[in-house]
């Protein structure tokens, strides 16, 4: 439901209001691009989109600093974009360049950029509570006041790690932030399947960690509640969890023919809660048609950029798969080099051959 | 019921024999007391009769083996027994129970193919890489490992170790690389038996003739005189890799030459005249100095020579140059005091050392041979 | 040189390093205020404070996962597991994240986590307190597995461990922690991951080993030289990476090998070694490589099954023996 902010929209609230969407357009045009192209064969292995879910990474990144680090799932495209990785790196990843920010080696469920701080997608769900912990505290040992954030989904809070992680920032008062994006469904499974609450927020109760619920839909409701958090977290007062309460709008990955839901149900949740329609109704008269379509317009061409920059750029060398792995490897002197070459020599001749200049992607 | 055919005990001292040479194939019929195979100790070789009529099923061993007293070396099929059913490989091994020794450093290579037991040779990798090296067939060699498998001390116990088996040759860093050849043939001449015989010979009447003739110079002489004796002295042109006389009498002719010593060969030297052989060793002594030899220069040698009396040095003791046999060194001729007819006098003489590989040749024939040569530089008249 | 235990040794490494670099932190169960069940860690709280010697809650995903994600932002974290069999408990922490962050992000990070595994067979712990589960994280692309013989390994190969900027496995062996040693008075003797060490030279035999099995094959070797046997003894050290150069050296120069390790035989490390000499050192062997392991069984916890499933001296010596005289 479209809501109109009351007495209008001040300067500083639309400045923010705008940034959040502008966050949220790219992200929705990189994802329904990456769909496009993975359908057209353009993108080796698997993708997750998060189409719908744009307000929670938008919301949660737009507090935090550079330094502050983050971890992110198999769905984490909009989390990258959002901390600040260039689409060009992202868009090559994907496509399996050399020029993506994994040098090709982790393609959509791998991506990371260490330098703004994202610490990784994760092919492993619940993988992220671990690097988070040991981020925040490391942040500690160090005596920084950085914070670090974890995303998960709903299934996530079924394993393990979310408990082992949870007990151990909450004792030892760890600077971390735990975003949930509860979007309904673990990959085929249903919240109400698989837990027998409904608002997941109880279970930090279990740990002593306060927590939040809010409208997974509303950017300004998610950033609100991370601008808390974060600055708890900072003073010293330890680890938050806020709940989002969201939507995923495609299925789990790209080619789900999500025989979980009823036909329609997408399309009834996103006509009603489509965060970016959400904010531009936020925004209202503040935010001109013209001003709206531009963000559009410029996202698009970027992601046009992208792709034409991924499709330019060159596939890694295939003896790059032996090295890369261990600290120094591509150092002739490491122990490591002179094994992972042998091996080289002993498996290259019988690969393969790749043409130079293709695609190198696709089946 | 098969009967073993084994080693027989021919003296008291005997402990063990070689085979040397099988007259009855397996799958052959014999009749008992008929000769089956030859066998040899270090003294004599006997010949061992069928103790049974039959069809001679399986043989162990191949010629060259070793076996202790009372071991088995063949099995014979007696009518009722399936000959083809007893023909299965069984390991070759003494048949005490315990490892055999390694067969004695004289066995011979017989010029068969495969073992006597059929079918693959059972080597570790490491005996097969050195008998490559060594140029030794493997079925030449008996294995005393696990079910007969030929292990690295069988290799090294078959021929002459040029090296320990604990270490590899290790040539000296700053040894020039073309020493590298010498330094490694040195090494394995050092292991052999060597012996020597020597005499100072009276060389006057070769002088004169020399001043007469002005035709030929001592090494010549000596290559000249060698070559026609070794006709008949033939033990002292043995080949060490087949135990057999070289048949053509080529003589090594040391040489010392800017890149070291190199020994050409002057071929069929006993058909060739005194002064051919002349001309012949001035010809291989110029290439030789200018490294123009070819490779059937320097190859094909039965017997060789080394002679400093060039640089006036009285005697040299050379090693043989394998797989010859024998050599003979000559020293510098020149008047020497000397008893002739019971009295002091000076005369020509010339001290020849002849060195021999004990394994192949004996004292008596090197002495027999040395003496004939002596004879030779007294009257060389006899042999032109 | 001075002398110290295994233990002794471990806890100086720690020491050192901790006050060398300040990122280097401690966490684990038992270990802040008991000191660790061997008494490995005995008065680091003290010096350094309960802020870089932590004690954990029973929870070995959190404990490994946050000491991947304190490595990946900046620090050096030493995670101890308490026993090595309770890696399980911790296995994605460890293989999914640890060892391949770095391959996956191209090389964006690294992992400079140490993780100390007290491992193997003593006192009848029974079967999931003495496990050697070492092959396991060798056959791990990504990881580092180091594993000390004695006092002297086990300072400087845990230096090295923590100065390593990769993910570091440190297996150390129960029985070995009161065992006394020799170390080097240096506090910068750091043993180079990824070299042997010939612990003893012989010309007829080589053993290959690591860790506890080392002590067990240089007694075999003592025996074996009373019966003019000269038998060499590797200390591996190092498994991953592995020194194979060390090991086609003896074959070059013994011909004969025989590897040994507590650790179950069936797809051990040894099984990585004789298959290594079979494809490149084939010419070399003048026998089969054999091979020494304990049974495929889980550990039995009667003292007197215990003991039988797994070799010691006795046992190595015999195979060597064997080998030698061409019996095998």
């Amino acid at each position: 439901m479209a809501k109109t902010l009351p007495g209008g929209v001040d300067a500083a609230r639309l400045e923010r209001g705008v940034a959040l969407l502008r966050t949220m357009v790219r992200i929705r045009v990189l994802e329904e691009g990456i769909e496009k192209h993975f359908l057209a064969g353009d993108i080796p292995g698997f993708a997750h989109l998060s189409i719908g879910q744009e307000a929670v990474a938008a919301g949660t990144c737009a507090n935090l600093r550079r330094d502050d680090a983050i971890a992110s799932t198999h769905r984490g495209h909009g989390h990258t974009l959002a901390k600040g990785t260039p689409m060009r790196a992202m868009v090559a990843e994907l496509f399996a360049r050399s020029t993506g920010v994994c040098k090709g080696k982790g393609g959509s469920m791998h991506i990371a950029d260490f330098s703004v701080g994202m610490l990784g997608a994760n092919g492993v769900v619940a993988g992220g509570f671990g690097l988070v912990a040991g981020a925040a505290l490391s942040a500690v040992q160090r005596k920084t006041d950085q914070v670090a954030v974890c995303f998960f989904g709903d299934g996530a809070t079924n394993r393990g790690p979310f408990h082992e992680n949870l007990n151990l920032c909450a004792i030892w008062n760890l600077p971390a932030i735990f975003v949930l994006e509860n979007n309904r469904y673990a990959s085929t499974t249903s919240t109400a399947e698989t837990m027998k609450i409904t608002d997941v927020a109880r279970r930090a109760d279990g740990y002593g960690i306060p927590a939040t619920i809010v409208d997974g839909f509303d950017a300004f409701a998610v950033f609100d509640a991370l601008a808390d958090a974060v600055a708890r977290a900072r003073d010293g007062g330890g680890p938050t969890f806020v709940e989002c309460k969201t939507y995923r709008a495609r299925g789990h990955f790209i080619g789900d023919p999500e025989r979980y839901r009823r036909k329609g149900e997408v399309e009834d949740v996103m006509s009603a809660s489509d965060p970016i329609v959400r904010m531009q109704a936020m925004l209202g008269e503040a935010l001109a048609p013209d001003d709206f379509e531009r963000i559009w317009v410029e996202a698009r061409d970027e992601f046009a950029d992208a792709v034409a920059f991924a499709r330019a750029s060159a596939a890694p060398e295939p003896q790059e798969a032996f090295f890369g792995v261990y600290a120094h490897d591509r150092e002739p002197g490491d122990p490591v080099h002179r094994i992972e070459a042998r091996e080289r020599d002993a498996l290259l001749p019988f690969a393969p051959r790749v043409g130079s200049g293709s695609q190198g992607s696709g089946h | 019921m098969p009967v073993e055919v084994v080693m027989p005990k021919l003296g008291l001292t005997m402990a063990s024999g070689t085979i040397a040479r099988w007259m009855k194939r397996p799958g052959e019929t014999v009749r008992e007391g008929e000769p089956l195979v030859e066998v040899s100790t270090d003294k004599i070789t006997y010949e061992v009769e069928a103790p049974a009529s039959g069809t001679l099923a399986h043989t162990f061993g191949n010629d060259g083996d070793e076996f202790a007293c009372g071991a088995a070396i063949a099995t014979i099929a007696l009518g009722g027994d399936d000959a083809a059913a007893l023909a299965t490989p069984r390991p070759v091994a003494t048949g005490n129970g315990s490892p055999a020794p390694p067969p004695p450093a004289s066995a011979r290579r017989a010029p068969q193919a495969a073992p006597a037991d059929g079918g693959r040779i059972i080597a570790s990798p490491a005996a097969r890489r050195l008998a490559r090296e060594r140029n030794v067939r493997l079925g030449d060699v008996r294995g005393t490992g696990p079910r007969g498998r030929i292990t690295l001390t069988d290799v090294h116990g078959y021929a002459p170790p040029s090296e320990s088996i604990r270490t590899a040759l290790e040539f000296p860093a700053e040894l020039p690389a073309n020493r590298r050849p010498i330094f490694r043939k040195m090494h394995a001449v050092g292991q052999l038996p060597l012996a020597q015989v020597e005499a100072n010979a009276r060389v006057d009447a070769v002088k004169e003739l020399m001043d007469v003739r002005r035709d030929f110079r001592w090494t010549a002489f000596a290559v000249y005189a060698a070559a026609r004796l070794l006709r008949e002295h033939a033990g002292l042109r043995t080949d060490a890799g087949t135990g057999a006389p070289f048949a053509r009498i080529g003589i090594g002719v040391a040489a010392d030459t800017p890149h070291g010593l190199i020994v050409p060969v002057v071929h069929d030297a006993d058909a060739l005249p005194l002064a051919e052989i002349e001309r012949e060793i001035i010809r291989l002594a110029t290439l030789a100095r200018e490294g123009r030899l070819a490779a059937g220069d320097v190859a094909g040698a039965c017997f060789s020579i080394s002679n400093v009396g060039p640089q006036g040095i009285d005697r040299v003791a050379p090693l043989p140059d394998p797989p010859q046999t024998a050599i003979l060194g000559i020293g510098a001729a020149r008047e020497r005091a000397a008893v002739v007819d019971g009295a002091l006098a000076i005369a020509w003489t010339m001290t020849c050392v002849l060195t021999f590989d004990h394994r192949f040749i004996d004292g008596a024939p090197a002495a027999r041979f040395l003496a004939a040569f002596v004879a030779a530089c007294g009257a060389p008249g006899t042999l032109l | 040189m001075h002398a110290a235990t295994f233990s002794e040794a471990t806890l100086e490494a720690m020491r050192e390093e901790m006050r060398r670099d300040p990122t280097v932190f401690l966490m684990g169960e038992d270990i802040a205020k008991q000191g660790g069940i061997f008494g490995q860690f005995k008065g680091l709280p003290e010096e350094f404070g309960y802020d870089r010697v932590r004690d954990t809650p029973i929870s070995e995903a959190a404990l490994v996962g946050a000491g991947v994600g304190a490595a990946l932002t900046g620090c050096r974290p030493i995670v101890d597991m308490h026993f090595a069999d309770f890696i399980t408990c911790s296995m994605d922490e460890l293989v999914n994240q640890a060892a391949k962050l770095r391959a996956m992000f191209g090389e964006q990070c690294v992992v400079p986590m140490t993780l100390r595994a007290p491992d193997g067979i003593t006192k009848s712990a029974g079967a999931q307190h003495s496990q050697a589960l070492e092959s396991w994280f060798v056959h791990t692309p990504g990881l580092e597995v180091v594993i000390p013989a004695d006092a002297e390994d086990a300072k400087g190969l845990l230096k090295a461990a923590i100065r390593s900027d990769n993910p570091t496995l440190y297996f150390e062996h129960k029985a070995l922690f009161p065992v006394k040693g020799t170390v080097p008075d240096d506090d910068d003797f750091v043993i180079p991951i990824g070299k042997a060490k010939l612990a003893r030279d012989g010309a007829d035999v080589t053993i290959v080993t690591y860790g506890i099995t080392v002590s067990r094959a240089l007694e075999a070797a003592a025996t074996l030289e009373t019966e003019g046997i000269e038998a060499a003894v590797i200390n591996l050290r190092t498994l991953w990476p592995l020194d194979y150069d060390a090991i086609a050296d003896a074959a070059a120069r013994t011909h004969r090998i025989v590897v040994a390790h507590e650790a179950v035989r069936v797809g051990g490390v040894g099984a990585e070694i004789a298959a290594f000499l079979g494809e490149y050192c084939f010419d070399d062997l003048d026998g089969p490589v054999l091979r020494l392991g304990a049974a495929h069984v889980p550990v039995p916890f009667a003292p007197v099954l215990q003991e039988a499933m797994y070799p010691k001296a006795p046992a190595i010596a015999d195979a060597a023996r064997r080998l030698v005289r061409r019996e095998i």
